[in-house]
């Protein structure tokens, strides 16, 4: 019982923080939050303990990590683009800057949409490569 | 398609009223709180919107199972509800929520809701 209990509030706690850090970002929140239910579901007939175990904490550092170590950059101008820090942002430490969506690379992926009012990017130092199915459907 | 667009028309048009009437409550000095009606209005509305319950009835009394919905669906719904509202439920109130009723109750009781 205790299991379940910490298998669904990784999924609570996943899902809460990719809202949190893709924040009107649509296009690339869908595909994560799509993502994470996905494999969720993909997993939920997994019976052996160690390996629920496993994942959980593989969720669990997906958010930690996303939460700390992903930066939103919403394109202001031609040339000029709005990080957006916040509190649980770690700022000890250089970002890489994933800036299209063509060129695929080998950490990230970004969510470029001519058609959003504000463009927003991701760069982190690899949370999105967690994701890579993310990225593919992306591109 | 029109499920986004009505995601979009929610969070465009309908939040700011919503708060607009927090903010007034506030202002008089008196219950910052949502009323009851409001609060399961809102639930219902929610809910509703979930993919898997579309088209289906929802009152204030459906559990999330008779809706069809598994203990992972009642998650997703319950990170909407949490977004909505501008909360965030604790881990414990989250495993025990199993109903529309105990979500209203627990919003009830949530005095930052808005």
């Amino acid at each position: 019982m205790a299991l379940r209990n910490r298998v669904l509030n990784s999924y609570i706690n996943l899902l809460r923080t990719e809202k949190r850090v893709f924040n009107q970002d649509l296009k690339t929140l869908n595909n994560v939050l799509h993502q994470t239910r996905q494999q969720y579901r993909e997993n939920q007939l997994v019976t052996d303990e160690k390996k629920i175990e496993e994942l959980v904490e593989h969720a669990n550092a997906v958010s930690n990590f996303l939460l700390t170590n992903l930066v939103q950059a919403v394109r202001k101008s031609e040339t000029r683009f709005e990080l957006k820090f916040h509190k649980d942002t770690d700022l000890n430490h250089t970002y890489e800057f994933i800036g299209d969506q063509k060129i695929r690379k080998k950490r990230g992926k970004i969510a470029l949409d001519e058609s959003q009012e504000e463009q927003s990017q991701c760069c982190g130092g690899g949370a999105c490569g967690t994701n890579t199915n993310i990225s593919q459907k992306c591109s | 398609m029109l499920r986004s667009l009505s995601k979009v028309l929610n969070s465009n048009m309908f939040r700011p009223t919503t708060s607009m009437n927090g903010y007034l409550y506030r202002n008089y000095g008196s219950d910052a709180r949502l009323g009851d009606k409001e609060i399961t209005d809102r639930v219902i509305e929610i809910v509703s919107n979930y993919d898997k319950v579309l088209g289906k009835t929802v009152s204030p009394s459906t559990t999330f199972k008779e809706l069809g919905l598994d203990s992972l669906d009642a998650a997703d719904v319950l990170v909407a509800v949490e977004e909505d509202f501008g909360i965030e439920i604790p881990d414990e109130e989250a495993d025990r929520i199993s109903s529309l009723k105990e979500t209203i109750d627990f919003i009830k009781k949530t005095p930052t809701a808005k």
